[in-house]
């Protein structure tokens, strides 16, 4: 860790140190600069890191627009298709914008949205164009389950039109986002700790 | 700085005790896992709520019920009162307040429903419009936590 010096044309700002004598004579080039206190801080950074290291990665598509309520009980999320609802009623599928749910007229007595019917049934259609495939849990299957991811100030009479249309395409297991306090409570506690 | 014993010379003259450990390549190391760890890491933490026949479609458990099974409790919930239920029972109704909803004494009705009958796992939430999603998915939540895990979601009046 040693800053070899150059003899010769050394700075102003470098004088200005007082490394060498009073009065510009040779000292010691050597300077040894400590870095136990780096090293330290970033091992207790690597450590947090690590700690907070998720394997299955993102799955589901955060956005500004998008707040989820809390829970406590959820379940793991699984990779199957995604439904979002955002604060303006935007309905997005898979992350694009599919359908302005401000255009619904509320008293249509027909709850489907037909473009989601549309994708869903495209959507199963490929994977079963792919085979199918047996799945330990029910929760992974594509072709029947769906995440469904909404602002938590969204209306139930915007949301029982998605969910009706999900159920009328064949994806009966609906399963919400939620945020999972359990995980933020704990990362509280741990930034908290001394 | 790492410090350690330096081999003996053999010539019996002082020499200095401290060696140096060249730390770079350990803060190099460091440094490529934080900017790993930092560029693959998920900060918001996501969890599922699971809920079945949710839009009031057709209930998939169409068969005789068994007059031994435990009733399923039903909440009712609108934009100002949760109403909760063992079905064919004495209704327990909690107003809002300027707090919101008092999940906390549903959370204790539904304990005293599910004490009463640890088999109890049917919960039939129904909701009217304008209930916010943040509402529902509290109650969804609570249900799952006192292991009531057979959870249907539909509009009032289904």
């Amino acid at each position: 860790m040693a800053v070899k010096l150059r003899p010769h044309r050394q700075s102003h700002r470098f004088h200005s140190m007082k490394l060498l004598g009073k009065h510009g004579g040779r000292k010691g080039g050597d300077v040894v600069i400590n870095v136990t206190a780096m090293v330290d801080m970033m091992m207790v950074l690597v450590i947090f890191l690590v700690m907070n290291f998720n394997a299955s990665g993102e799955m589901l598509f955060l956005s500004k627009d998008i707040k989820m309520p809390q829970a406590e009980h959820g379940e793991e999320v699984t990779r199957v298709p995604i439904i979002a609802i955002s604060n303006k009623n935007q309905l997005y599928f898979e992350g694009v914008v599919l359908f302005d749910l401000n255009n619904i007229d509320p008293n249509d007595a027909n709850w489907r949205i037909a473009e989601l019917e549309e994708k869903l049934v495209d959507q199963r259609q490929r994977f079963e164009a792919i085979g199918q495939r047996q799945f330990d849990n029910p929760e992974e299957d594509p072709t029947t389950t769906v995440n469904v991811q909404a602002d938590k100030d969204t209306d139930f009479k915007l949301l029982k039109r998605v969910l009706y249309t999900c159920e009328q395409s064949g994806f009966g297991r609906i399963r919400l986002a939620v945020g999972d306090a359990r995980k933020v409570e704990a990362a509280g506690e741990g930034a908290a700790a001394p | 700085m790492g410090g350690a014993a330096a081999e003996p010379t053999g010539k019996g003259g002082k020499k200095a005790l401290d060696a140096n450990i060249n730390l770079v390549p350990y803060i190099d190391m460091l440094m490529t896992i934080m900017t790993f760890l930092m560029m693959t890491a998920v900060w918001t933490q996501i969890a599922m709520l699971e809920v079945q026949n949710a839009s009031g479609g057709p209930d998939s458990q169409q068969e005789e019920p068994d007059p031994n099974a435990p009733k399923p409790i039903l909440i009712l919930v609108g934009k100002e009162q949760v109403v909760v239920q063992e079905e064919g029972a004495e209704p327990r109704t909690f107003l809002a307040t300027s707090d919101g909803f008092d999940f906390n004494g549903v959370n204790i009705e539904l304990k005293r429903l599910k004490d009463a009958r640890q088999d109890r796992e049917v919960v039939k939430i129904q909701s009217e419009d304008g209930v916010a999603y943040s509402n529902l998915t509290k109650l969804i939540d609570l249900s799952t936590g006192n292991n009531l895990k057979a959870i249907t979601l539909t509009p009032t009046g289904q």
